[in-house]
Formats: structure tokens, sequence, C-alpha cells
């Protein structure tokens, strides 16, 4: 990964919001995963993206 | 309404379940009075025929295959107007200034995400579920409605691109910032509350 590839936050959340609705690029993932590895707030945020998901999914069954 | 069923506790949770039927029908019909016409319809031939309701599935998802067929029958009538998209209420999708309510100028989060605390417990509680519906009503109807469609119903992003008329990246924008909205909502409602302590 080099600094050019690098992403920011902003960019960060949305392939994470991207990944729920289609399949990413070998490119996204790579620079998503760099920055993940470096980002507790974005791992926060992704893990409350699958939260959302259960959510819903148990919104709809209850 | 004979008097068999006007005796028959079962009513009154079938009638629980009419915010949830009357938001699954606004998501496929997009017309409020079309959605509680449909609501009403189903709820009608659900009470003619709860005796045939044999507990195999939830009531909900038995009241939902009904109100399927209800709406199904709406959208026949609608086929007329199927060419006249309605505007998606000035979300365009195209810009991305709303982002700047959520990061800075270099990408940083302005708010960074924290841990929330047990989601899992939150998940059996009936009084989060009512937040969180009240969380899906302040999404802007657009937003929400393709929420709505795509984790609540769980339909495919290219079905809900097509039908609501609009770009499979205007679509992702949309879903982006709904889930934005959505985490925020619950986090300031919920997790950051006594309720999520």
């Amino acid at each position: 990964m080099t600094e050019e590839a690098a992403i920011n936050c902003r960019k960060a959340a949305q392939l994470l919001s991207l990944a729920s609705d289609r399949q990413l690029s070998t490119e996204e993932l790579q620079a998503l995963e760099f920055h993940l590895q470096r980002c507790g707030a974005c791992r926060n945020f992704q893990a409350q993206l699958r939260f959302l998901d259960r959510a819903a999914k148990r919104f709809a069954s209850r | 309404m004979s008097d068999t069923t006007t005796r028959d506790p079962r009513i009154a949770e079938i009638e629980s379940h009419r915010p949830y039927l009357v938001r699954y029908a606004l998501a496929q019909l997009r017309d409020a009075e079309l959605a509680q016409e449909a609501v009403q319809e189903a709820l009608l031939a659900a009470l003619e025929g709860l005796d045939g309701f044999g507990g195999k599935s939830t009531l909900r998802t038995w009241l939902t295959s009904i109100l399927r067929f209800k709406i199904a029958d709406q959208q026949r009538r609608l086929v007329a107007d199927r060419q006249r998209l309605e505007s998606i209420d000035g979300e365009d999708g195209g810009g991305e200034a709303w982002l700047d309510d959520y990061f800075d100028e270099a990408g940083h989060w302005r708010d960074a995400p924290q841990p929330w605390n047990n989601p899992d417990g939150a998940l059996e509680q009936k009084r989060f579920f009512e937040v969180f519906e009240r969380c899906l009503d302040k999404l802007p109807s657009t937003g929400g409605r393709v929420f709505f469609r795509r984790e609540v119903l769980g339909e495919e992003t290219e079905v809900i691109c097509a039908t609501e008329g609009i770009t499979p990246s205007n679509c992702w924008v949309l879903l982006h910032r709904a889930r934005l909205a959505l985490r925020m909502c619950l986090e300031k409602t919920w997790f950051a509350g006594e309720a999520g302590r």
C-alpha cells in the first residue's frame, strides 16, 4: 500500500457502506483493510453497520 | 367483523402490526393513501381468514404475505403511472456536501464512532425497536424508503434502483446517507443514554 493509495475515514466509511450493497474491487478492499488496521473509529463504524443490518432484519421478523 | 372474531384476542395483536405493515406497503407503493388502503384490505382479509392462520410462521410474516397480494393489486392499478417517476425529494445524491456534517476537510470523523455498549442486549428489548422505528421515521423520505427496502425487506439494490428510477450510484449514496443518519440517531437516542448503559 503506497501513501497515494491510502484512504481517509470519509472514503473508508463510504466503502464500508458500499460493501453491504455490492462486491468491492480488490483495490477497494486492500485500501479499506489497510485503513481499518490503523483506525479504531472506522472499525467501530464497521461493527455498527453490521449491527444496523441485524437490527433491521430483526425488526422485520418481530 | 363477526362476533367470533371480535372476541378473539388475536385481533388486538393483528392491529399492533399495522404501523409495520403501513411502512412495508409504503416502501412498495410510495403513496400513503394507497398504502393505507392496501393495509386496510389486508387486515380485513386477515380477520376473515384468521382461522386459517396455523401459527406455522409468525403473525407478522403471515400478515405480510397477505399484504403482498393487496400491494400487487394496487400496483396493477398503477401500471399506467409507472413512467411518471416521482422526484427524489431534492435528495439528488449527486453532491457530497452533506458528508461535511460527519467529516472534516481532511476526511476525518468530526465525532469519531465509539464502541456501543451491549448492542446484542438492545436487540432483545422491545423499547429499542420503538427507538429504531422513530429513527427510521426521521430519515428523509426517499432515503428512508430505500433503506427500508434494502435492509429491512432485503431487496436487491438493482431492483430498488430500477423501481425508484434512480441510478445505482445515487442509490448507494442514499443508502450510505441513511445508514450514517440512522447510526447517529441510535447513538444519540439509545446508546448514549441510560438505555444503552
